[in-house]
C-alpha cells in the first residue's frame, strides 16, 4: 500500500525528458531502418552493376557461342577431320558408354583469338577511359562432342552401313571476363555426322534394276561410219526414232598420259554400270558400230579415215599369228598370209548400196541361223540397230568401267584372211563367218568368201600350213585363239547362251592411248598378239578375264547382281574389320531405297531435317515452303553472284507432302537455277519431283570458259514413290538423281526419270548418275503399267551423264562426303559463372 | 472516473522541452529523409538497369536467332533493279525501322525490317517498354576480323542495343548500352 501510494510522487521524475527519450528512440530505430534500406539499395545497386556487367559478358559470350556455332554450321569437315579425328571413327557397337572427343587447342585457341579480335572493338562498352580501359576478354573456347550412338549399330544384309554415321551433342562453351566477372556461356546441341551418298547406288554411273526384255535399250540406228541414222524407227513399244545415244563417262579424269596405271584402283575410283536383268535374265547391248570422228561414232569399231588402202573400209587390222609351232612357216608351200578378224558394230544403214538392212544386208548373218528360211525383211531391221546406251563412253572420251547384270554385249565378227602378197591388197578378202565348229573342222575346205568381188579363196591349209593329223586341231586351237568371241545375232537363242560378257570384252580398255595420236583404240598393233604367251601375263582386272580366254569359257566375266559386295575405301579412320569395311552387301535387284532409308518402318535415322508439308493443300504454297527450306537467293557476295538459288545448308532433308498426292499428280518443283556450293540430299515421300532449270556447281561461263564442275558438292534427288521430271529449261543437272522407288512386286512399273515436256528438247546432261528403277523400252505398250512412258521414250536425244567419283562409297574421297550436320537450336544454353 | 492523482499531479511538457524535441526531430529527420530519398532513387535506377537488360536481351535473343538467316532477309530487301545488296548495318540502321523499334505503345510491337519504303517479312515481336523509358535503338558497326578468319568468310557486326530513359520527368537520362556480336555471310 505505502508503495502505492508513493507512485504519483514518481511521475514528475519520469514525465523529465520522456518525450525526448521517445524521439531519440523512434528515430534511432527510423535511422536504423533507413540506413539499413540504404544499405541494401547500395548493395543493389552494385549488384545490378555486376549484373549489368553479368549481362554483357553474357551476351558477348552468346554472340561468341552463336559464332562458333554457325561455323560449324557452315562446314568445317576438313578442318575437323584434322582436329578431331575420334569424331571420324567408328562408334564402339558393343554398345559401350558414349565417347567424347575433343575439337583441338590449336583450333579452340584460334576461336577464341579471333573472337578476342572482335572484342577489342567494342569501345563503347568501357566503363573508364585511358589507364582504366577495361574490354571485355575472351579467356576460354571448348568445343566438345559427346558421341551418343550409331545410326547403323550392325551390320544387315541389303542395307547400307557407314559406320562412322553417327549422332551426338555437340557442347560449345566461351568464356568472357569482363571488369572481374567471369562468365561461362555453354550451348549443347544436337549434331548427326552423315555422308551424302545416299546407298550403294550411288556407286553407278547409271542404276537400273529392271530391264523390260532383253533387248529393251536396241533402239538406236546408227550408219557405217558411226553417225545417228536419224532414219531408222524402231518399232517398240510404238514407232520412234532416237536421235542420240546416251553416254555414260565413268571418271573425271582424261586419258591419263605417260602414267603407269594400276587396274584395280583405276576400276575402284570409276563409276560403274547397273543394268538388271529382264525376265529372261539377261541384257543385251548391241555395240554400234563406227569410225567417224571424235565427236560421233562408237570408239571401238573402227580405224582411223586413211589407214585402211582404198581408204573406204576401215577395219581393225589382222592378227599376226605368233605360233610357229603350229604354223610351219617353212614348209615349201608357205605363202605370206595373215588370218584375222573384223568385228563390227551394229548399224542400220551404209554408207552404199541397200540403205534399209543395215548390217544384215552384208551377210554378217550365218545364212543358217538366221533369218531362218525366209527372206530378210524390212521390219526386221530393228536388229541391226544398237543400244542407245554407250555405258563405255565415246570416242572423244573412251570410258572403262564395270558393268554388273548380267549384261551382254552383242556384236558381229567376220573372218578373214589376207594375203601378204604384193598381188592381194584389199584388206576385204575373204570373209568366214561365223568360225566353223570344231567337228566340221576340214583343212581341205576352202574358205567360203562373202561378197563379190571376192575372187581369192584360200584353203585353210594353205593358210595355216600344218603337218597332217592330229596336229590339225591345233591350228583350229590356233583360229580360236586369233578370235577367241563371237556374238552371234540369233534372235532365237536363250539368253544368256548368247553373246559376250561385258566386262570380258572391255577388259582392255586401258589407257595407253596418248591423245593426239590418230591410232586405234585400243592399240591392237601396240598391245601383244592376242597369240601372244605376253598377252596372257598382261594384268587384267576384270575376274576370270583370264579363264574367260579359255576354249569353253561358259560366259565368264559376267557380273550378276544377286550377291554384290561393296566396301569402303581403307582408310586411317575405318577399322579394318570386315563388318566396318562393308558398305553394302546383298543382291541390287531387291535393294530397296524405302526399307533402306527406313520409311517402311517409321523411323529415318539419317535425316537431320524434316520438312512437314502434309496439311497444305495448295501447290505454289507447297513449293515456296520447299524453296525457302532449302534455298536462299545468291548474292553478289557469293561465289555465283546474283541470279542462282543456293543450298541454306548442308544435310538431309525429308520432305513429307501431302499423303493424297501420288506419282503423276502435283509435283514438288525445286526453283530454277540451282548453284550447289555445299551437299544435300533432299528425299521425298509421295508424289513427283519437278526440276525447273539448271543445277549447277560450275560457275556460269565467263569469256566462253565455264569453271570445271566441282565434285565436292553433292545434290541427291530421291522421290521415294515418286518420278523425277526434267522440264524444258533443266539443261545441265549436277546431282544424283535416283526415282528409285520398285515397281509392283520389284517388277514393272517403277519409277523413272522423265521429260516434264515430251519429248525432251535437249541431251541429258547430268554430273552425277542416275538411279532409276527402270529406263528401258517395253516391247508392247500394254507391258507397262503404266502409261507415262519411259525415260529412253523422254529423252530421244540421248545426252551424257558424268560420274561424279565423289559420290563413290569406294574411293578415297567417300569421306569427303561425311558432314557434320548441327542442329538449328540449341537444346540448352546457359550462362554461370566462370573462374 | 479518471484517478484523482491525474486530475492533479499531471503537468503538459514545457516549451523548452518541446523546442529541445522539435530541433532533434528536425535535426535528424532531415538527413534521414535526404537518405531515403536518395535510396528511393537508386532504387529506381537498378529497377531501370533491371528493364533495360531484359529489353536488350529481348532484342539481342531474337537478333542471334535470326543470324543464320539475314542472307535471306537481305536479299528480300534487295531493290531487283540495282546491282548492289543493302548490308545488314542498312537493315538494322534504317530510319523507319528504328521507328518501329523505338515505338513506345502500350502494346506488344512486331517490329518488321524495312529497307527505304519496302517493307520485309522477318519482324522482331518486342515488349512494351516502361513509361519511363524514351528510347529503343540499335548501332551497327562493322567489325574487322582477322585475315585468316577460323569463323569463315563472313561479315562481321557488331551491333549495340541502346535504351535511354528518365526516372523523373526533368531529370538526366540514363542509358544502358548491350552489345552483341553478329555475322552474315
Amino acid at each position: 500500500m505505502n508503495r502505492l501510494k508513493t507512485t504519483p510522487e514518481l511521475i514528475p521524475i519520469l514525465r523529465r525528458g520522456f518525450l525526448l527519450w521517445v524521439a531519440l528512440l523512434v528515430f534511432f530505430v527510423l535511422g536504423v531502418f533507413v540506413f539499413t534500406f540504404n544499405q541494401l539499395v547500395v548493395n543493389q545497386n552494385i549488384r545490378t552493376h555486376h549484373e549489368l556487367l553479368v549481362q554483357t559478358a553474357d551476351l558477348l559470350g552468346q554472340s561468341s557461342v552463336q559464332l562458333i556455332v554457325n561455323r560449324f554450321k557452315q562446314g568445317l569437315e576438313p578442318i575437323l577431320r584434322q582436329e578431331a579425328p575420334a569424331l571420324f571413327q567408328p562408334i564402339s557397337t558393343t554398345g559401350a558408354e558414349p565417347k567424347e572427343c575433343d575439337l583441338s587447342a590449336s583450333i579452340c585457341g584460334q576461336f577464341k583469338s579471333e573472337i578476342q579480335t572482335f572484342l577489342n572493338q567494342l569501345d563503347e562498352v568501357q566503363f573508364f577511359k585511358g589507364l582504366f580501359k577495361h574490354l571485355p576478354n575472351c579467356t576460354d573456347v571448348r568445343v566438345v562432342f559427346r558421341l551418343q550412338k550409331s545410326i547403323h549399330p550392325t551390320f544387315s544384309i541389303q542395307q547400307t552401313r557407314d559406320p562412322v554415321e553417327k549422332k551426338g551433342e555437340m557442347i560449345v562453351s566461351c568464356t568472357i571476363e569482363f571488369h572481374g566477372i567471369s562468365r561461362k556461356v555453354t550451348a549443347t546441341r544436337h549434331f548427326s555426322l552423315v555422308s551424302m551418298v545416299p546407298g550403294p547406288f550411288c556407286r553407278f554411273t547409271l542404276y537400273a534394276p529392271f530391264s523390260p526384255w532383253p533387248h529393251c535399250y536396241t533402239a538406236l540406228g546408227i550408219c557405217y561410219n558411226g553417225e545417228v541414222d536419224t532414219k531408222y524407227e524402231h518399232p517398240f513399244p510404238q514407232p520412234q526414232s532416237f536421235k542420240g545415244p546416251l553416254i555414260l563417262n565413268n571418271s573425271l579424269e582424261k586419258f591419263d598420259i605417260g602414267k603407269s596405271r594400276d587396274d584395280e584402283s583405276d576400276l575402284q575410283n570409276r563409276g560403274w554400270v547397273f543394268i538388271g536383268p529382264s525376265p529372261d535374265e539377261a541384257v543385251f547391248l548391241k555395240i554400234s558400230n563406227g569410225y567417224n570422228s571424235y565427236s560421233g561414232g562408237s570408239f571401238h569399231f573402227m580405224m582411223p579415215p586413211g589407214t585402211s588402202p582404198n581408204g573406204k573400209y576401215k577395219v581393225i587390222p589382222p592378227e599376226v599369228i605368233e605360233d610357229p609351232s603350229n604354223f610351219n612357216q617353212n614348209a615349201a608351200d608357205f605363202k605370206p598370209y595373215l588370218i584375222g578378224k573384223q568385228m563390227m558394230g551394229f548399224y542400220t544403214q551404209v554408207d552404199y548400196g541397200n540403205q534399209q538392212l543395215g548390217a544384215a544386208a552384208m551377210g554378217l548373218w550365218d545364212k543358217d541361223l538366221w533369218p531362218k528360211n525366209g527372206n530378210w525383211l524390212s521390219t526386221d531391221r530393228w536388229r541391226c540397230a544398237c543400244s542407245w546406251i554407250y555405258p563405255y563412253g565415246n570416242m572423244a572420251n573412251p570410258s572403262r568401267t564395270l558393268i554388273i547384270g548380267p549384261v551382254l554385249v552383242g556384236f558381229l565378227v567376220a573372218y578373214f584372211a589376207r594375203n601378204l602378197a604384193p598381188e592381194v591388197t584389199s584388206w576385204q578378202k575373204g570373209f568366214f563367218s561365223p568360225p566353223p565348229p570344231k567337228d566340221s573342222y576340214n583343212p581341205e575346205d576352202r574358205i567360203s568368201s562373202v561378197g563379190d568381188p571376192f575372187p581369192i579363196a584360200f584353203r585353210y591349209r594353205s593358210v595355216f600350213l600344218q603337218p597332217p593329223p592330229p596336229s590339225l586341231a591345233q591350228g583350229y586351237t590356233s583360229l580360236e585363239r586369233v578370235s577367241p568371241w563371237c556374238s552371234i545375232s540369233n534372235p532365237d537363242a536363250p539368253v544368256p547362251t548368247e553373246g559376250i560378257a561385258f566386262n570380258t570384252f572391255f577388259d582392255f580398255m586401258r589407257y595407253d592411248k596418248q591423245p593426239d595420236d590418230k591410232k586405234p583404240f585400243p592399240d591392237y598393233q601396240g598391245e601383244p598378239s592376242l597369240a601372244s604367251a605376253k598377252y596372257d601375263q598382261k594384268p587384267r582386272c576384270v575376274p576370270n578375264s583370264i579363264l574367260a580366254r579359255e576354249t569353253n569359257p561358259n560366259i565368264p566375266g559376267l557380273h550378276p547382281s544377286e550377291d554384290v559386295k561393296i566396301l569402303l575405301p581403307k582408310s586411317n579412320t575405318v577399322e579394318d574389320t570386315n563388318q566396318d569395311q562393308l558398305y553394302f552387301h546383298g543382291s541390287l535387284r531387291e535393294y530397296n531405297f524405302p526399307i533402306d532409308f527406313g520409311y517402311a518402318v517409321g523411323a529415318v535415322p539419317r535425316v537431320t531435317h524434316i520438312l512437314d508439308l502434309q496439311m497444305l493443300d495448295d501447290a505454289d504454297q507447297e513449293n515456296d515452303r520447299v524453296r525457302d527450306f532449302l534455298f536462299r537467293p545468291s548474292t553478289e557476295r557469293d561465289e555465283c553472284k546474283t541470279g542462282f538459288w543456293i543450298p541454306r545448308r548442308s544435310g538431309i532433308f525429308y520432305i513429307l507432302r501431302p499423303k493424297d498426292i501420288k506419282s503423276g499428280g502435283k509435283k514438288m518443283v525445286l526453283p530454277k537455277n540451282i548453284f550447289l556450293d555445299k551437299s544435300l540430299m533432299i528425299v521425298s515421300i509421295h508424289g513427283d519431283m519437278l526440276i525447273s532449270g539448271d543445277i549447277t556447281t560450275s560457275l556460269p561461263e565467263t569469256g566462253g570458259i565455264e569453271t570445271p564442275p566441282k565434285g565436292e558438292n553433292l545434290l541427291s534427288l530421291i522421290p521415294l514413290d515418286g518420278d523425277i521430271y526434267l522440264g524444258p529449261e533443266a539443261k545441265k543437272i549436277h546431282a544424283y538423281l535416283a526415282p528409285i522407288g520398285p515397281g509392283r512386286e520389284g517388277g514393272a512399273g517403277g519409277n523413272r526419270l522423265l521429260a516434264d515436256q515430251k519429248p525432251f528438247s535437249n541431251k541429258l546432261d547430268i554430273f552425277g548418275g542416275l538411279a532409276a528403277w527402270e529406263i528401258g523400252l517395253y516391247k508392247t505398250a500394254g507391258e507397262d503399267p503404266r502409261d507415262c512412258g519411259t525415260t529412253m521414250n523422254s529423252f530421244p536425244k540421248g545426252g551424257m551423264i558424268t560420274y561424279n567419283p565423289y559420290f563413290n562409297p569406294s574411293a578415297p574421297t567417300y569421306e569427303e562426303s561425311r558432314k557434320l550436320i548441327v542442329d538449328d537450336l540449341h537444346i540448352e544454353q546457359k550462362s554461370e559463372g566462370a573462374q | 472516473m479518471m484517478p484523482s492523482f491525474f486530475l492533479h499531479r499531471i503537468r503538459g511538457f514545457s516549451m523548452a522541452e518541446i523546442m529541445v524535441a522539435v530541433f532533434i526531430v528536425g535535426l535528424i529527420i532531415g538527413p534521414l529523409v535526404l537518405l531515403l530519398n536518395q535510396s528511393t532513387q537508386k532504387t529506381n535506377v537498378s529497377m531501370y538497369l533491371f528493364l533495360a537488360m531484359h529489353y536488350a536481351d529481348e532484342i539481342a535473343q531474337q537478333l542471334q536467332r535470326m543470324a543464320p538467316h539475314f542472307d535471306q532477309i537481305l536479299a528480300e530487301a534487295k531493290d531487283p533493279t540495282s546491282q548492289t545488296t543493302p548490308t545488314l548495318r542498312d537493315l538494322l540502321m534504317d530510319g523507319n525501322f528504328l521507328n518501329e523499334v523505338k515505338k513506345l505503345d502500350n502494346n506488344f510491337t512486331l517490329a518488321f525490317f524495312q529497307f527505304g519504303a519496302k517493307k520485309l517479312q522477318a519482324c522482331l515481336m518486342l515488349s512494351p517498354m516502361d513509361g519511363h523509358f524514351k528510347t529503343r535503338t540499335l548501332d551497327v558497326y562493322p567489325l574487322v576480323s582477322q585475315t585468316s578468319s577460323i569463323l569463315g568468310q563472313k561479315n562481321f557486326w557488331k551491333v549495340n542495343i541502346i535504351l535511354e530513359w528518365k526516372e523523373i520527368q526533368n531529370g538526366p537520362t540514363q542509358s544502358a548500352l548491350f552489345p552483341i556480336i553478329l555475322g552474315n555471310p
